[in-house]
């Protein structure tokens, strides 16, 4: 499929020949080898643009930087912040509630206690 | 007494063949190799087990073996034969995987591609013993050295081979310190092997997140066929690297891939039953999967001592020996036989860029030979 669309399939069918090997058949092997070339060609070209990108990626974050700064936290980590400070305010209210209800406690046992006396 | 009888021809001892009683001693051989020798535990213990129970015998009529339909082995199987399991195992990998040495020295990356000369060449070998293009295409692939590609591959394109091309892979895998150090050493001088490389840069986080959505459109662009397995590659990657997602990421690397393991591993043993699995198909596989790592190994220290020549800050070219993608086992053999001759000299962080880079390389060459065999 892939190799129609390059054209080599042409040159797999042309009449280069080659000695015939045990119970195989010459053509089959000239399409292997075209197949085998063309698969890594196709290997190394991927390959090669991820290279250059890699190389060009510090470049265009150079660039990039100048209008959006990189920070040290992530641009989702503010909610995972402030979800926190949500969670410190409840915790900080239920300290509260407790601390409350305690002198709370300690007020009526006083009150109870001077009252017996 | 006639009860009795009956019920003897239907035991393990009664059906047993010789072909089940090898495979069963394979599957022991592999679960004591994991044990003692420490082999790839985490497949052969598995794999073994598997193939431990694939082979007793059952009775005609009872719905037992992977290959029965409605059987449970059969959907457990499902998952290799349908190629569900190693996109899983991809999307572990990548939530596992730090391109980081990759980023800061891209020219490594030419290595992960040098080593897919291994599936190419081998795929031609295939050929030339007489295996259909489709067969040969999935043999070839064992030279990438990579499991769950080499299983998604052979499930596409030579479902019967797939135990043979399972086991090949992943044995040879288990082998890399066996099979690869010699080949090193024979094609690199000691000058070559004491090379120290400069140690690798710092890599920002943004390059980091940047990285697996752009690497994954340039490969998947280039080639299509390849978009299952890069896609969850790379999408494992970007979890990790989000630093939002650190949950499923965590998920992803631990327990997902844990369970996806065991299950790949037990039902790809539980496939080779002697019926199927002891061909003369399979021994040539066996032979032609050796060959492949060699010549990946060989293709991508060559092509390092290649790219030398024209280097002015040269790589050792040990290193292009972890491009074959056995991820971490051929960056730690290319640390340690460079420590035999410079016990300070730390290639590992070196030898990883290629490794991931041959992931994704025999990830791209399985595409390639999937859409073009199709």
């Amino acid at each position: 499929m892939l190799l129609n669309k390059t054209g080599l399939k042409l040159l797999a069918q042309s009449d280069f020949e080659l000695p015939e090997p045990p119970g195989t058949e010459v053509a089959g092997l000239v399409d292997g080898a075209v197949i085998a070339l063309v698969g890594l060609m196709i290997v190394f070209c991927a390959l090669i643009f991820i290279s250059l990108f890699i190389a060009a990626l510090p470049y265009i974050l150079e660039q990039l930087s100048k209008i959006w700064p990189e920070v040290d936290e992530p641009a989702g980590h503010p909610g995972h912040t402030d979800s926190l400070v949500a969670d410190d305010a409840a915790v900080l209210a239920a300290i509260g509630f407790v601390l409350h209800t305690e002198f709370q406690r300690q007020l009526e046992s006083q009150d109870s206690s001077g009252q017996s006396r | 007494m006639d009860i009795l009888t009956d019920f003897f021809t239907t035991t393990g001892f009664a059906t047993l063949k010789i072909g089940n009683a090898i495979m069963i001693l394979i599957g022991i051989v592999f679960i004591f190799l994991a044990i003692t020798k420490d082999y790839e535990p985490l497949l052969l213990v598995p794999i073994g087990m598997g193939a431990i129970v694939g082979n007793i015998p059952v009775a005609a009529g009872m719905s037992l073996s992977v290959y029965d339909q409605g059987s449970v082995l059969s959907y457990l199987y499902f998952g290799v034969s349908a190629g569900v399991y190693p996109p899983l195992i991809f999307l572990g990998i990548g939530a596992m995987t730090d391109f980081s040495t990759m980023l800061s020295n891209p020219k490594l990356v030419l290595l992960g591609a040098a080593a897919q000369i291994g599936v190419f060449l081998t795929f031609l070998g295939a050929l030339w013993l007489g295996f259909e293009p489709k067969e040969a295409g999935a043999i070839g692939i064992i030279g990438g050295a990579d499991g769950p590609t080499a299983i998604f591959l052979a499930s596409k394109l030579a479902p019967n081979l797939l135990g043979a091309i399972a086991i090949a892979a992943y044995s040879y895998m288990a082998l890399v310190p066996v099979i690869q150090p010699p080949i090193m050493k024979l094609l690199t001088t000691r000058e070559e092997r004491l090379i120290r490389m400069k140690p690798p840069r710092k890599v920002s986080k943004r390059e980091k997140m940047i990285f697996p959505v752009a690497a994954f459109l340039i490969s998947t662009m280039i080639a299509p066929g390849a978009v299952v397995l890069l896609g969850m590659l790379f999408f494992g990657n970007l979890l990790k690297e989000s630093l939002v997602t650190e949950r499923l990421a965590q998920t992803a690397r631990t327990a997902m891939i844990d369970v996806v393991t065991i299950l790949l591993g037990f039902a790809v043993g539980a496939s080779t039953q002697a019926d199927t699995f002891l061909t003369p198909d399979s021994l040539g596989i066996f032979g032609l999967g050796a060959l492949s790592f060699a010549i990946a190994t060989a293709g991508g220290v060559m092509f390092a001592k290649m790219m030398n020549l024209f280097l002015t800050e040269k790589i050792n070219p040990l290193v292009g020996a972890a491009g074959v993608s056995a991820v971490p086992d051929s960056a730690r053999v290319v640390q340690m036989v460079g420590q035999q001759e410079d016990p300070h000299n730390f290639l590992l962080m070196h030898a990883m860029a290629p490794n991931v880079a041959g992931v994704v390389g025999s990830a791209i060459a399985a595409g390639v030979l999937w859409s073009v065999l199709t």
